[in-house]
């Protein structure tokens, strides 16, 4: 063992802190080296004189200050703690004004909201219900999936038609990060066939996925082709007490210079 | 299995009224769940441990003093979150360790870098003056180390359980303490002991 490698370890070897084998070398080394061994002593002094640090110190008897400062909070409930729980607090109320908000329905197309799922489902003109093409979707609305979310009047909103060619009512959701602009919005709980979708057509609009618990529910499709010809997708489902599908009713149409006659499926 | 090495605590790191029995980690559970008795019985068992742990990081008694209801105080607050991982005493060093911590960068932001020695007077309380003096001069890492070695005779592994460091690191850290001790305790006084 050389004399830089023994000096290294040589706290650990006066305190007892090496593996039997590598003290046995080390002490060995010490018999032969002056050098290392007056090392070793000077550390032995440094041990001496820290030693008296164990010396016992009595700690004062404040058990009655202690017991006076700890009655102002028991475990887990320090101020921290309470600050914590209020700051959660906040966040969920405000989590839940966002989904309140987010829920209520907007002055122009609340009512297309509750027709679209409602029981009764109107038919409803495919010309109302056009996005046009390369027009953005408003931030979260992927996430939704209403069949009438209010429309926003910015991107392109002069440009859209909703359910009753009312104007588009900002809602306070609206610049909340969201959806990237034309995505597919989600759909809940399962997807339908408004999925499909031409990729060359350009417009897709995607009204309304049922809830199972409803009694009856729509979901309508229309795509528009760069020919201006187009195409719509009608479906109604209704449901028993127990929320399984007890009709299906889809409707399918086309429309525009390729088709001067309608077709109907299903 | 929890008890057994709560009583090795008790015995290794606290040397503290082994005899009475109930394991720390017993007592601290008892605590955390609000018995006043319990917490009292650690405090007692631990006090002078902790005191003579602030008291040679800081040199001075008053500040020990205050540190000493500083650790037990922040020590009560965090019951809740100690589920017995480490030894009882380990977590109180380290409480107590980051209680001086924070005084000695509140005292150095005060711009009161001067430590007074503890006792002056008489032989051995003129040495362990000395010593902490010297200490004083020390860097933090370096006072720290040495306190919890001589102060407390913890093992290298303890030591490194209660600052949280490798045991690697904990080796070298001692070895230059003690060079560093040295030159400062000859700065001071001039011979060693």
């Amino acid at each position: 063992m050389k004399c830089h490698m023994v000096r290294d370890r040589l706290s650990g070897y006066l305190d007892g802190e090496l593996a039997e084998a590598e003290a046995a070398l080390l002490a060995s080394h010490l018999e032969s080296c002056a050098l290392c061994r007056g090392e070793a002593d000077d550390l032995r002094q440094v041990d001496r004189a820290l030693r008296a640090l164990a010396r016992e110190e009595s700690a004062p008897e404040m058990i009655g200050d202690l017991r006076q400062r700890l009655a102002a909070g028991r475990p887990g409930s320090s101020r921290w703690v309470w600050a914590g729980a209020a700051g959660a607090l906040a966040v969920a109320a405000g989590a839940s004004l966002l989904i309140w908000s987010r829920a209520q329905p907007g002055p122009g197309p609340a009512a297309p909201r509750q027709s679209a799922v409602g029981s009764t489902p109107r038919p409803v003109p495919p010309a109302e219900m056009v996005r046009v093409p390369g027009e953005e979707r408003q931030p979260g609305e992927a996430a939704e999936a209403g069949p009438s979310r209010p429309a926003s009047g910015r991107g392109g909103g002069a440009r859209r038609h909703r359910l009753h060619g009312e104007p588009p009512a900002p809602t306070p959701s609206e610049d909340l990060p969201g959806a990237a602009g034309g995505a597919l919005p989600a759909l809940q709980p399962q997807p339908t066939p408004a999925q499909i979708a031409e990729a060359s057509a350009g417009i897709i609009l995607i009204l309304g996925e049922p809830q199972p618990v409803l009694p009856s529910s729509r979901c309508f499709i229309e795509v528009t082709r760069g020919d201006g010809s187009r195409s719509s997708v009608n479906q109604v489902i209704e449901r028993d007490a127990d929320g399984r599908p007890s009709a299906v009713d889809v409707s399918y149409q086309e429309s525009g210079p390729k088709y001067q006659t309608p077709s109907q499926g299903g | 299995m929890a008890n057994q090495a709560g009583s090795m605590e008790a015995v290794r790191l606290g040397e503290a009224r082994p005899a009475q029995g109930v394991a720390d980690a017993n007592l601290a559970a008892r605590a955390r769940q609000g018995e006043a008795a319990a917490f009292e019985e650690l405090y007692a068992r631990y006090r002078d441990q902790v005191y003579g742990l602030c008291l040679n990081l800081m040199g001075d008694r008053d500040d020990a003093q205050d540190l000493l209801q500083e650790t037990f105080l922040r020590a009560y607050r965090a019951l809740p979150r100690f589920r017995g991982a480490s030894r009882f005493g380990t977590w109180l060093f380290r409480i107590a360790v980051n209680a001086c911590n924070d005084a000695m960068r509140k005292r150095r932001q005060a711009a009161d870098p001067v430590l007074t020695p503890a006792s002056p007077d008489g032989g051995a309380e003129a040495t362990v003056a000395r010593v902490r003096d010297a200490l004083c001069c020390l860097q933090a890492k370096h006072r720290v180390v040495l306190a919890l070695r001589y102060n407390r005779s913890l093992s290298y592994q303890e030591i490194a359980e209660v600052l949280g460091w490798s045991l690697p690191r904990v080796r070298v850290t001692i070895h230059r303490a003690k060079h560093a001790f040295r030159e400062a305790y000859l700065r001071t006084d001039g011979e060693m002991p």
